[in-house]
């Protein structure tokens, strides 16, 4: 039979009188509150049995405390002499068990309760969840920015996604409780006036509902970078949760090292601050380090080099959709097929090109492939991404260029591509360019020839890029 | 309109400030009040810890003695004025009951 308990809870630190009714039906069936640490709530197993639990709030006393001073042990005795027995505490919040009968209550003042606890929150609460606040924001205006900028890159990096639905939420979070928090105390001090204690708001439920929806985005990214995703995805996913967590643990270690080593309050928190910058700097700079240096040969396996003007390129043999063998005649075994792919739960791109080395005999002379296909999984996106592929290479509202010198994609026949609509790139000063977007029900494909491709060579592409094959639909294989 | 701080005291300010016209240990106090009220006025230790604290900030009360970590206060004259005016106010809140009732 187990006799601790670990549990994650989610209470407001203001929410006294919640904690306390929580605790003592956790007394009643037998387990009591021992501690409170960063990584959940430890109980005891005890007798089951009725008592008055009582949390009070001491504004003086710092989690960075190696032990509590005088006057705070002074306030215990205080507690004491009416019977209530100090059972943990977490940084300023202090928790008392009392087991008389009917104990007169720690606080009896309403005016001075609401004073302590706002002082209180002064020193934890405010601070930390008001810099939280600026952080998502910045964060968060950072990432969504992305989201204006290049919408078909940020919906179709699950990264991207979870760190960016992650600090939205945190924001939403952090805001409304700073909002409720102002509003209790606001009218708390004036019930107090009236010799009245008003009831705490019940945040838990917001807590727990964040806190189940970062633990699901989570799972996704999870399965879609850990899970589904390529070598080098599931390598970068993997360093970035080991770093997050290992950071939290080092930081927190360090802290109690320092409280253990009775180390000052000044001195361990500017320590302490101190090391989690360092720390966060270190380990990120060392996984990039790691990527940029070993990052291919890691995660990639072995991959043919080959060396030109004294620098060495890889040589990948990825499997594509579309092969230059599908549209002219001719051997292209010694080519490069390199193709990069983003899925989430938004879009999929696939991002290919099937080229001449370039130490190649010949090689301006040598035929090259690039494509680009955005499938889009939700129809209100597909507007979006096609405006995003137009506007990537439109130049016409560019003032940088001059006249007479710009591109951009002009209407062209779609049907030969078995396209709903197709656009070609035109430059003003040279003509038609082999560059080409074309609209499939659900894709949208970005094709680069260095040829002018014949009919039969565009059916080719729409049946391989656009999944318009023999009358199947859109989203039919598109294997190469 | 918010209350000026101790412009009234509360009974247990007020019934503090009494037990402090003589010098007194704080814990002290949890059990003086009580009695002194026949357990009518009963003070949290939470509350008197912090009033105390407030008390001594303004000037009210005077830290005289400690002993390890009991400490002792007695009223100062400011304390002495503000319980002297929180009196006249109870007793003209109460002369006033008599004219009216």
């Amino acid at each position: 039979m187990k006799e601790k308990k670990y549990r994650l809870e989610f209470w407001c630190f203001y929410d006294r009188r919640g904690i306390e009714k929580h605790l003592e039906k956790m007394a009643a069936k037998g387990w009591m509150i021992e501690r409170i640490s960063k990584l959940g709530w430890v109980y005891r197993r005890t007798e089951p049995r009725r008592v008055h639990i009582a949390v009070a709030y001491y504004p003086n006393a710092s989690e960075f405390d190696p032990e509590p001073d005088e006057a705070q042990r002074e306030f215990w005795d205080y507690c004491a002499h009416t019977g209530w027995e100090l059972v943990c505490q977490w940084a300023q919040m202090q928790i008392f068990c009392n087991e008389r009968e009917d104990p007169t209550p720690i606080e009896t003042d309403p005016a001075t309760e609401v004073e302590t606890l706002h002082r209180a929150m002064k020193k934890n609460f405010l601070p930390v969840y008001g810099i939280l606040l600026l952080l998502t924001a910045m964060e968060g205006a950072i990432l969504w920015g992305r989201l204006w900028k290049d919408p078909i890159g940020f919906l179709s990096d699950v990264s991207l996604l979870t760190s960016g639905s992650i600090f939205l939420l945190l924001f939403l979070l952090c805001a409304v409780e700073i909002a409720a928090y102002l509003i209790w105390h606001s009218r708390a001090k004036k019930a107090a006036e009236q010799g009245m204690y008003l009831e705490t708001p019940e945040m838990g439920i917001l807590e727990r509902c964040v806190t189940a929806a970062t633990a699901a985005i989570f799972a996704v990214w999870i399965f879609c970078s850990i899970i589904k995703g390529s070598g080098l995805m599931r390598g970068v996913s993997l360093a970035m949760f080991g770093y997050m967590a290992a950071l939290i643990l080092l930081v927190n270690g360090f802290q109690q090292f320092l409280k253990r080593k009775k180390v000052s309050r000044e001195t361990n928190r500017t320590l302490t601050i101190a090391a989690s910058f360092a720390l966060a700097f270190a380990m990120m700079g060392t996984i990039t380090y790691i990527f940029v240096r070993f990052g291919h040969s890691l995660f990639e396996g072995d991959v043919e080099t080959y060396e030109y003007n004294g620098t060495s390129f890889r040589l990948y043999r990825e499997e594509l959709p579309l092969r230059l063998e599908d549209l002219t005649e001719g051997e292209y075994d010694g080519f490069i097929r390199g193709k990069e792919e983003n899925e989430s739960f938004l879009l999929d791109v696939l991002s290919a090109s099937h080229r001449p080395r370039l130490d190649a005999e010949n090689f301006a002379k040598l035929p090259d492939l690039r494509y680009t296909v955005v499938r889009v999984k939700w129809p209100f996106l597909y507007e979006m991404c096609r405006r995003e592929l137009i506007a990537e290479d439109d130049e016409l509202d560019d003032p940088k260029i001059p006249e007479g010198f710009k591109q951009f994609y002009a209407v062209t026949k779609a049907g030969p591509w078995g396209a709903e609509a197709a656009y070609r790139l035109t430059d003003q000063n040279l003509g038609p360019l082999n560059e080409y977007l074309l609209c499939y029900e659900t894709r949208l494909v970005q094709i680069r020839l260095d040829w002018e491709p014949d009919e039969a060579q565009m059916a080719v592409v729409g049946e391989k890029l656009g999944g318009v094959s023999g009358g199947s639909g859109q989203d039919g294989s598109s294997g190469g | 309109m918010p209350r000026a701080k101790f412009q009234t005291l509360t009974e247990q300010m007020f019934y503090i400030l009494l037990c402090l016209k003589h010098e007194c240990y704080g814990m002290d106090i949890l059990d003086r009040v009580p009695a002194m009220t026949g357990n009518r006025v009963n003070v949290g230790s939470g509350t008197l810890y912090n009033l105390l604290e407030q008390f001594l900030e303004e000037g009210m009360i005077r830290e005289t003695k400690v002993e390890g970590r009991r400490r002792s206060y007695i009223l100062t004259e400011r304390g002495q004025e503000m319980l002297d005016r929180e009196y006249e106010r109870i007793c003209a809140q109460a002369e006033d009951y008599r004219t009216y009732s």
